[in-house]
């Protein structure tokens, strides 16, 4: 009998796992916009994007979305909206807008918020992300892993993991990975403590350097690679931070001395930048054309001979303001020109870092903070965009927030760029992609789209270093964790 | 009819004996444990979500944790805690009987495995703070109680069909690795044990199961090493999902005795399958042999048992400090103990009685010490309640630092995440503090204190009316600077309030002085002192404050205090307290230590004098 009565309602149960969610007929308009995370409204995508999904968090006893384009329109239940790849694809097909249309329904009837529209440009962005996940910590580190994201869609992959060559007694710190033009089979990155070194990937060829030298600060440490020469420019620095007691950005990140160094990757060899020991320079980055390197500098001089130099930076921490300077650089000879100041940030009472220019050189986007290095403890920090061609810099409003934006790196084609954020929370940093028009003007940026439109919200990790690549680095986790583990090849100091 | 009763009852006794037995060791675990289940359960974090098995899914055993973070959730109660370890360890021990075909006597050895495991819990002491396998506590009882359950189902199988019993031995050596870790080894060996034959299989077939099993523990982490897991250090592949005893460089193998018998008490339930010995076919020899190895193991668990007092202390005080309540801080902090408080002890102890408003009266009053907790390595107060004596002393970047550190370094847990939120409440940093309202949204037994707290989200004014925070907003600096604690939590504390400038709240006045009075340092102590008397004179000037404003005129002239209207007693007691000192001019610290502190060591001046070199961390 009790068979027989789970055989009549199975016919039920099937149409109700079945049942599609329809738009209202009746309904009244409400001026409401509608409360989604991600922000996606009014946002402009590239057609290649992974689906944006999101979580409505209007309340009602039941909510119906409607995602239209032109000739297409898919129907949502609930609170998550999470089209699929296949249905996104077609909505994405055509430049042009989406049309997204949320319906609420209360106790007294069905409403329909002010719909929001997704604009989708012409312009297609470079299909792989790589950036490395970190909990946003001060000391301590466990997990850490340099991933790949292919953008469109959800396929995360592990680049490497620090713990496949960490136990308790060994631990390693994974950090600075960085392509040559895009290039997944031109990788660099650096590992520290445990197994210590620099992995460089060239065209099939691993191999792991020591570019540590006595008269060196430290090995390189943030990494440019030269746009078409087997060069690499790094800065090296001494680096301290201590922690705020009041302020919310909790910890200061300075670096006491730093310099620029080259790594020769065919002549095996270290070429030492011109140094003066009262400028701290970091943060180098080339010219699409690789005849110049640009860079971030500030003099800072004692002011209390007596005390150690850390020390007497630690009271005077606010006044220590970089600028944006530039050298040329001759290929052949391997040798730079005189700094000229590109960007005069101290003149105006702040601090510029990550100069990072376009693909075809006219613009050139870093970030401006009240003071200091480390812009992702600074809640100031804004991009900021100059115009080579003028010389005229301004802040990006229309991507810029309330809180922390940072590291930023430019899409192949120049049509899009992706910059850290922390306008979420304050805290967790993610990648946000804007889109780029030809007179410089950006679109309103959204959030890395992930497969749960919640799943931001719950991850304990912040996007370090996000940077475009063309395609998946195929090199495997575990063939890097054998470079890593084998002996490092010290590079000299050329004479 | 009399003769079957009496057969009755005799079966009816043999079967409650297990749960029983069973029964009796939960019941201590959890009489004698219970707070520090619950202590685990706080240090711990489950999350209805699929991310949270994601998370943990990356390491191989990944699942197991995943069900052991569950389990956890059940310290929350004694009675579920109860209820869920009975279960196991029963169905442990039932499935063992069954594996081994064990009788008379021999059912009695079914008990090693719960006692193993008791053992595996009952040693944690300080590891609950430096544990780094999510769901440590219940991963033992589930990962043997899931391994015996495969066992239990292959010998199953065996009897159906020998291939198939070596698929699913395989099954369970593969997936099993991949969902429990190390632990699948022992299913897989326990199905592969040549011990069980028993007429199922052929000798060759046999000998197959072995190659195939031993072959497959070999191999299958390898592989997946090579295509699955790329967050796997090598060396840990053997031993994935199982607990690991070590400190930065230092290994401690000493706790690893209890996973030793465990393994060993498996062996012995496979052995035990075997017909039993011709010496051993006597009845009473069955009962002697069997009895022994129970003894053994009862007093294997009396040894490994973690029996530090002030370790429960603290852990006692930790949750009476969550809950506020204060007078139950200092009933722990009286209770009489053999040994000196921890320092970690008298914090919580000195932070009581600043909340309580009885600092400058009685903190004096209670024993001192610098006693260390029983572990074999340096616990650090940052490491055990540092962040919460950040968070209470108004230092909120720190509590947070903190809470960042610890979770990072032995994972998220349900204490960090709610000291995140109050800090971050504190620090108007409302947007991370709703991140961490969503996470706890999400646990079982801590939504309800996340919609508490949500609401101020909603109300954010609401938070200087908040008896606990109110009171801690009052206590937090308005200026910043940049500095660093060097994990020394209590050194840090103490310069940081007997530094800090003046303050015109009464209750940051009274925290300088305190930690003016406690560092001893008389330069600092003079400006707070005169604060406080502006501000308190009205309300009297507690006993401790005037005893050390006393001593220090006494011993610098640098402030007069002649004119000061100290208590008679204040003056009394400092004169008798120097004519004793004549009185034992030749004695060492520690006879004068013992001399005087049944007469002063309730005043500042024993303290001032005697109570010297405190060993913090």
């Amino acid at each position: 009998m009790k068979m027989k009565r789970l055989l009549c309602l199975l016919p039920l149960l099937v149409l109700a796992g079945c049942h599609r969610s329809s738009v209202p007929q009746d309904f009244t308009e409400s001026d409401a916009a509608p409360r989604i995370y991600p922000d996606y409204a009014e946002v402009t995508v590239p057609p290649n994007i992974a689906p944006l999904r999101f979580h409505i968090e209007d309340e009602g006893e039941e909510l119906v979305t409607r995602l239209s384009a032109e000739g297409v329109s898919y129907v949502f239940g609930g609170c998550d909206v999470c089209p699929s790849v296949k249905s996104w694809r077609k909505l994405t097909s055509r430049p042009g807008d989406i049309t997204a249309e949320v319906f609420l329904r209360r106790t007294d009837g069905w409403q329909r918020l002010r719909p929001f529209r997704i604009h989708v440009a012409p312009d297609s962005i470079t299909p792989y992300l790589a950036y490395r996940l970190i909990a946003p910590s001060y000391v301590a580190y466990e997990d850490l892993t340099i991933c790949q994201r292919n953008l469109e869609n959800y396929d995360e992959r592990v680049i490497y993991g620090n713990m496949i060559n960490s136990d308790e007694r060994n631990g390693q710190c994974i950090n600075c990975h960085a392509f040559q033009q895009y290039n997944p089979q031109r990788m660099q990155f650096h590992v520290r403590q445990s197994y210590g070194g620099t992995i460089v990937a060239y065209d099939g060829r691993l191999q792991k350097v020591d570019l540590k030298c006595d008269s060196l600060l430290s090995a390189g440490v943030y990494p440019a690679w030269h746009p078409t020469a087997p060069l690499i420019a790094y800065s090296t620095n001494l680096t301290s931070q201590l922690f705020h007691t009041r302020n919310m950005q909790k910890v200061e990140v300075l670096d006491t001395y730093s310099d620029l160094i080259l790594y020769d990757i065919e002549q095996s060899q270290v070429i030492a930048l011109p140094r003066d020991s009262d400028e701290l320079d970091c943060f180098p980055w080339w010219s699409p054309d690789g005849t110049t390197l640009y860079y971030c500098a500030a003099r800072y001089t004692p002011t209390d001979s007596l005390l150690p130099r850390e020390q007497d930076m630690v009271r005077h921490y606010t006044r220590l303001r970089y600028n944006l300077v530039a050298r040329s650089f001759d290929l052949k000879s391997r040798t730079f020109g005189p700094p000229r100041i590109v960007f005069d940030a101290a003149a105006q009472g702040k601090s510029a870092t990550l100069p990072r220019l376009s693909p075809d050189g006219r613009w050139l986007l870093f970030t401006l903070g009240g003071h200091g290095i480390f812009h992702i403890w600074h809640r100031d920090a804004d991009l900021w965009m100059m115009d080579l061609t003028t010389e005229t810099a301004r802040a990006l409003s229309e991507v810029n927030s309330p809180q922390v934006e940072s590291y930023h790196s430019w899409s192949r084609n120049g049509r899009w760029i992706v910059f850290s954020s922390r306008r979420d929370d304050g805290n967790y940093t993610r990648p946000f992609f804007a889109h780029v028009g030809k007179d410089g003007r950006m679109t309103k940026p959204f959030e890395l789209p992930a497969r749960d439109p919640l799943y931001h919200r719950q991850l304990m990790r912040s996007y370090n270093i996000p940077e475009f690549i063309d395609g998946p680095v195929t090199t495997s986790p575990q063939e890097l964790a054998r470079i890593v583990r084998g002996k490092a090849t010290h590079i000299p100091l050329a004479p | 009819m009399l003769q079957n009763m009496q057969k009755l009852g005799k079966r009816a006794a043999k079967a409650c004996l297990l749960p029983l037995a069973v029964a009796l060791m939960c019941t201590v675990l959890v009489s004698r444990e219970g707070d520090v289940l619950f202590r685990a359960q706080e240090l711990s974090l489950f999350l209805f979500s699929r991310h949270f098995l994601e998370t943990l899914a990356i390491y191989p055993g990944g699942t197991l944790s995943w069900l052991a973070c569950l389990a956890t959730t059940c310290f929350h109660s004694a009675s579920e805690t109860f209820l869920l370890l009975f279960l196991l360890w029963w169905a442990s021990a039932a499935m063992v009987i069954r594996l081994g075909r064990l009788e008379g006597w021999w059912r009695l050895m079914a008990l090693l495995v719960p006692l193993a495991l008791l053992a595996c819990m009952a040693e944690t002491g300080y590891w609950l703070y430096y544990q780094k396998l999510p769901g440590h506590m219940m991963v033992p009882t589930l990962g043997v109680t899931l391994a015996l359950t495969c066992a239990s189902v292959g010998l199953c199988l065996r009897k159906q069909s020998v291939l198939l019993a070596q698929v699913w031995m395989l099954v369970c050596a593969s997936v099993g690795y991949l969902l429990l870790g190390a632990w699948s080894f022992a299913a897989t060996a326990l199905m592969m044990s040549p011990f069980w034959r028993d007429g199922c299989e052929t000798k060759r077939q046999s000998l197959l199961a072995i190659v195939l099993g031993t072959a497959a523990i070999l191999i299958v982490p390898q592989i997946a090493y090579q295509h699955v897991f790329t967050q796997v250090e090598r060396s840990q592949l053997y031993v994935a999902a199982m607990p690991t005893f070590g400190i930065n460089a230092d290994d401690f193998p000493q706790y690893r005795l209890p996973y030793y018998a465990l393994a060993l008490s498996l062996l012995l339930v496979a052995l035990l399958r075997l017909k039993p010995a011709k010496w051993l076919t006597r009845e009473w020899q069955q009962a002697a042999v069997a009895l022994a190895c129970v003894a053994v193991a009862l007093w294997g668990v009396k040894r490994v048992w973690y029996t530090d007092e002030n370790f429960h202390r603290e852990i006692r005080q930790s949750r009476a400090i969550e809950e506020g309540d204060w007078e139950q801080v200092l009933r722990i902090a009286r209770e009489p103990a053999t040994e000196g408080p921890t320092r970690i002890m008298v914090m919580n102890r000195n932070l009581a009685l600043f909340r309580l408003g009885r600092a400058g009266d009685e903190v004096f009053h209670y024993r001192e010490g610098d006693t260390p907790p029983q572990a074999p390595w340096l616990v650090h107060i940052s490491q055990v309640n540092g962040k919460s004596l950040y968070y209470h002393y108004g230092l909120e970047n720190f509590c947070y630092r903190w809470c960042i550190e610890q979770g990072i370094e032995v994972g998220w847990n349900v204490e960090g995440l709610r000291l995140m939120v109050k800090s971050s409440l504190l620090n108007g940093d409302y947007e991370v503090a709703r991140k961490y309202l969503d996470l706890l949204g999400q646990t079982r037994h801590h939504r309800g204190w996340a919609r508490r707290y949500r609401e101020f989200l909603h109300q954010p004014e609401r938070i200087a009316e908040d008896a606990e925070m109110g009171l801690i907003r009052r206590l937090m600096d308005r200026r910043d600077r940049l500095d660093t604690d060097r994990m020394q939590v209590e050194v840090y504390l103490l310069d940081y309030f007997a530094q800090s400038p003046h303050s015109d709240d009464p209750l940051r006045q009274e925290l300088n002085l305190l930690c003016a009075m406690l560092t001893r340092d008389i330069p600092s102590f003079w400006p707070r002192f005169f604060d406080y008397v502006e501000t308190h004179a009205q309300s009297g000037i507690p006993r401790h404050y005037q005893e050390a404003a006393f001593l220090y005129g006494q011993l610098e002239r640098t402030v007069d205090t002649s004119h000061m209207p100290f208590d008679p007693e204040v003056r009394q007691t400092y004169e008798e307290f120097m004519r004793f000192n004549d009185q034992c001019g030749a004695m060492t610290l520690e006879q004068k230590k013992a001399a005087f502190r049944p007469r002063f060591g309730h005043t500042f001046y024993y303290y001032y004098f005697l109570v010297r070199g405190l060993k913090t961390a």
